[in-house]
């Protein structure tokens, strides 16, 4: 079914719908697994596509439209975890203690997703849209704003840190 | 083994495990008409953005345009509060070459002083009649803010209004014109421009402290 969008075109309705059915539950899976919070990462992916939508006319001639989408999300997710850990601060500071910080909640300790949150932010996004949504490096640098080497950089260290993880599993 | 072979193993072995993640693929379709009541909340957002937007552009270019017209945009007389010395007059002779002019009244304006007439002459004074071409030029230093200047086609003058009483400052023919000061105030001024065949008559009285100008061809 189309979105019948102005802004979009009867045309561009069909392929946002078409480009949401094919990426939407990549994204949402692979920022699941680099930030550990499924609803937030759903929440930015759906920001992300509603974004696009109502700037579909342009965002459809891009060469590869859900790369801008993921690009948008991911910045999404960054600003909601960066707000959520400035809350988490305050609250340390008015509680009057120091608490370490801890990662996203309801991750087991022992699963491959909880080893995912160990790894620093850019490797872990690297991780995740390499190895769960499978995107190249290249679409990988687009989405994180990287360069090639940097995500080529980021993977290396994370699949370091993740192979010390499977050989003690 | 070397690190590239380790890592070509360890890469299937997390894509396999990452693949086996709880959560599997979402019911897109779903989630998409969920999504599209939103989808046309954030649509109509964006267009009353792009309208506002517009219309603050609009208005900004209004506002500039307004600006750089300016305050002077009319040819309104403009009559400013009486202040400074009344001022008095002569009359020098001017060379001319006749010619037949003919020509439109046109609406009086506010003079610049900066602009009067400078050297004073030893020509008679006003009130006389004058048959030749001469210029009116004052022999002190008009009031910046009460001189007004009314044009014909066949020449021009300057009246200097105190708010009581009104005088002749200046008197300039145009080309083949001669000027006869016809009164000079208190309550009325009147200058006639003639070149032999047709004459210009400008007459400014003052009633109730206003000027009302009246230009004629005769």
């Amino acid at each position: 079914m189309g979105m019948n969008a102005d802004l979009a075109g009867p045309d561009g309705a069909a392929d946002f719908d078409e480009t949401f059915r094919e990426h939407y539950s990549a994204m949402v899976q692979s920022l699941a697994a680099a930030c550990g919070d499924r609803e937030a990462a759903a929440d930015a992916v759906q920001d992300a596509y509603t974004r696009a939508y109502v700037r579909w006319r342009r965002i459809s001639r891009y060469d590869d439209p859900a790369s801008w989408i993921r690009h948008v999300a991911l910045n999404r997710l960054r600003d909601h975890f960066r707000h959520e850990e400035r809350g988490a601060r305050a609250r340390r500071r008015l509680e009057g203690r120091a608490v370490a910080p801890v990662g996203p909640p309801g991750l087991p300790d022992d699963d491959l997703v909880a080893a995912l949150a160990r790894l620093p932010r850019q490797q872990r996004f690297a991780v995740a849209l390499f190895y769960v949504e499978q995107l190249s490096v290249r679409e990988v640098a687009a989405a994180m704003d990287l360069s090639e080497g940097a995500v080529k950089y980021h993977l290396h260290a994370g699949r370091g840190a993740l192979r010390a993880w499977l050989e003690r599993g | 083994m070397s690190d590239e072979t380790m890592f070509d193993v360890l890469d299937t072995e997390l894509r396999r495990r990452f693949e086996a993640l709880p959560g599997g693929p979402l019911d897109t379709n779903a989630v998409l008409d969920s999504m599209r009541p939103r989808l046309q909340r954030a649509k109509r957002r964006h267009r009353l953005m792009i309208a506002g937007a517009a219309t603050l552009a609009l208005e900004a270019v209004a506002a500039l345009a307004l600006v750089a017209m300016g305050p002077h945009s009319d040819n309104s007389v403009g009559v400013r509060p009486s202040r400074g010395p009344e001022t008095t007059t002569s009359v020098a002779p001017r060379p001319s070459t006749p010619s037949t002019t003919a020509g439109t009244t046109t609406p009086p304006r506010t003079s610049d002083p900066r602009r009067a007439p400078a050297p004073p002459s030893s020509a008679p004074a006003s009130g006389t009649s004058a048959t030749t071409p001469s210029t009116v030029v004052p022999t002190t230093s008009a009031a910046v803010s009460n001189d007004t200047t009314y044009s014909s086609a066949g020449g021009s003058i300057v009246v200097h209004n105190t708010g009581s009483a009104i005088s002749l400052v200046s008197g300039t023919p145009s080309s083949g014109f001669g000027v006869e000061i016809h009164d000079n105030g208190p309550t009325r001024v009147e200058v006639r421009f003639n070149n032999g065949s047709t004459e210009w008559r400008i007459r400014v009285d003052l009633v109730n402290g206003q000027l009302q100008p009246q230009i004629t061809q005769h």
